[in-house]
């Protein structure tokens, strides 16, 4: 039988495979923070894309730019019936670390249809929350369950980040 | 229960041959009740959908799929990989086989389930938290009723099951359903 996620804390490194785009599902649990991490990510040139819910505003302080991807999404996955798919592949992305949204939601279900398609999946899980404490948990569970490396800290995220040189490269 | 007028049963990886090998998914008292199902919705006649996860010997197709919990598994040939005897597709059935977790990913379910013109689904089979979840997801963003019988399918952990299910409730009230409960509806409906 498969192993059981007993322990879903998560990574306080995050080491990915190839090239990485920054997917922005939605709020999170701080917008300041993610907009912070957002203007990190240009800075080092890491490719962002913005799948936010169809009708739903961005969190404030992203301001896409004109040459940045918005792809509004009618479902819950940010695959399905969208260009996502098509532009990551443009950026030859392999690692998707999706931010932001409903973590049993948005982030469970965007995250399986990147496993699917391929992708390595990491999520950055302290800017998350879900529908309840419950299904926060549940979820990450069972994202861990797909992929062992999913789950990645804020900390984590930034001293990657960090660690990058301006062209986005790993020295 | 989400079961309407026009429902299929989708049969999702109700594998493991005679059920005897170690770790079998399934129990034989689930394997009588799958039958059960299968047989009522066949006298209704409730499309039977059967879906097969199946990965060649070589890896080539198993994506990130052991980038997790699970080794290699489903690989063609092997008896564990067979649909549980007893079931399977009679007649002109549909049999998918399939890569990845969700029915719907890869396969010509999405063309199957327009030509019998259904608006909801019933799933069977396993894992709960795996197969049986995101076919459901799917079916649900696909604005498909949905209902999952409860004690059959099977989970990775009895955790992920429970989670699975809690899941799936949060995407649609009333997508729980026991066996039980499914086939007093499928009697009502021969009864009317």
């Amino acid at each position: 039988m498969p192993l059981q996620v007993l322990d879903w804390s998560p990574a306080d490194s995050l080491a990915p495979v190839g090239r990485v785009v920054v997917v922005v599902l939605g709020a999170t649990t701080d917008d300041g923070r993610l907009a912070e991490l957002v203007t990190a990510c240009r800075a080092k040139r890491v490719p962002v894309v913005f799948a936010p819910r169809d009708g739903v505003e961005l969190p404030p302080g992203l301001d896409p730019r004109p040459e940045e991807y918005v792809v509004p999404r009618p479902r819950l996955s940010a695959f399905l019936g969208t260009e996502l798919d098509l532009v990551l592949r443009g950026f030859r992305a392999e690692t998707v670390l999706l931010v932001g949204g409903l973590t049993d939601v948005d982030v469970h279900y965007s995250g399986v249809d990147a496993h699917q398609l391929d992708y390595h999946l990491r999520t950055d899980v302290d800017l998350l929350r879900g529908s309840s404490a419950r299904l926060h948990d549940a979820a990450l569970r069972a994202m861990k369950y797909l992929q062992r490396d999913a789950l990645v800290s804020d900390a984590a995220v930034t001293a990657w980040l960090d660690g990058l040189d301006v062209s986005g490269e790993a020295p | 229960m989400n079961v309407h007028g026009s429902p299929a049963l989708l049969v999702v990886d109700f594998q493991g041959g005679d059920l005897t090998g170690p770790g079998s998914t399934y129990t034989l008292e689930q394997l009588e009740l799958a039958k059960a199902l299968v047989a009522g919705c066949r006298e209704q006649e409730v499309p039977v959908v059967w879906v097969q996860e199946v990965h060649k010997r070589h890896l080539t197709d198993i994506g990130r799929e052991l980038d997790g919990s699970e080794g290699p598994h489903c690989l063609e040939g092997d008896l564990a990989t067979e649909i549980a005897h007893g079931l399977g597709p009679v007649g002109d059935e549909v049999h998918l086989r399939k890569r990845r977790y969700s029915a719907f990913f890869a396969t010509a379910l999405d063309l199957v389930l327009g030509t019998y013109d259904v608006d909801s689904v019933i799933v069977i089979g396993g894992f709960t938290d795996i197969c049986v979840l995101y076919t459901s997801v799917d079916a649900h963003q696909r604005d498909l009723a949905v209902t999952v019988v409860t004690d059959v399918v099977a989970g990775s952990s009895r955790q992920a099951h429970d989670d699975a299910l809690a899941m799936i409730e949060h995407l649609q009230e009333g997508a729980l359903a026991t066996s039980e409960e499914v086939l007093r509806w499928l009697a009502a409906r021969a009864a009317a």
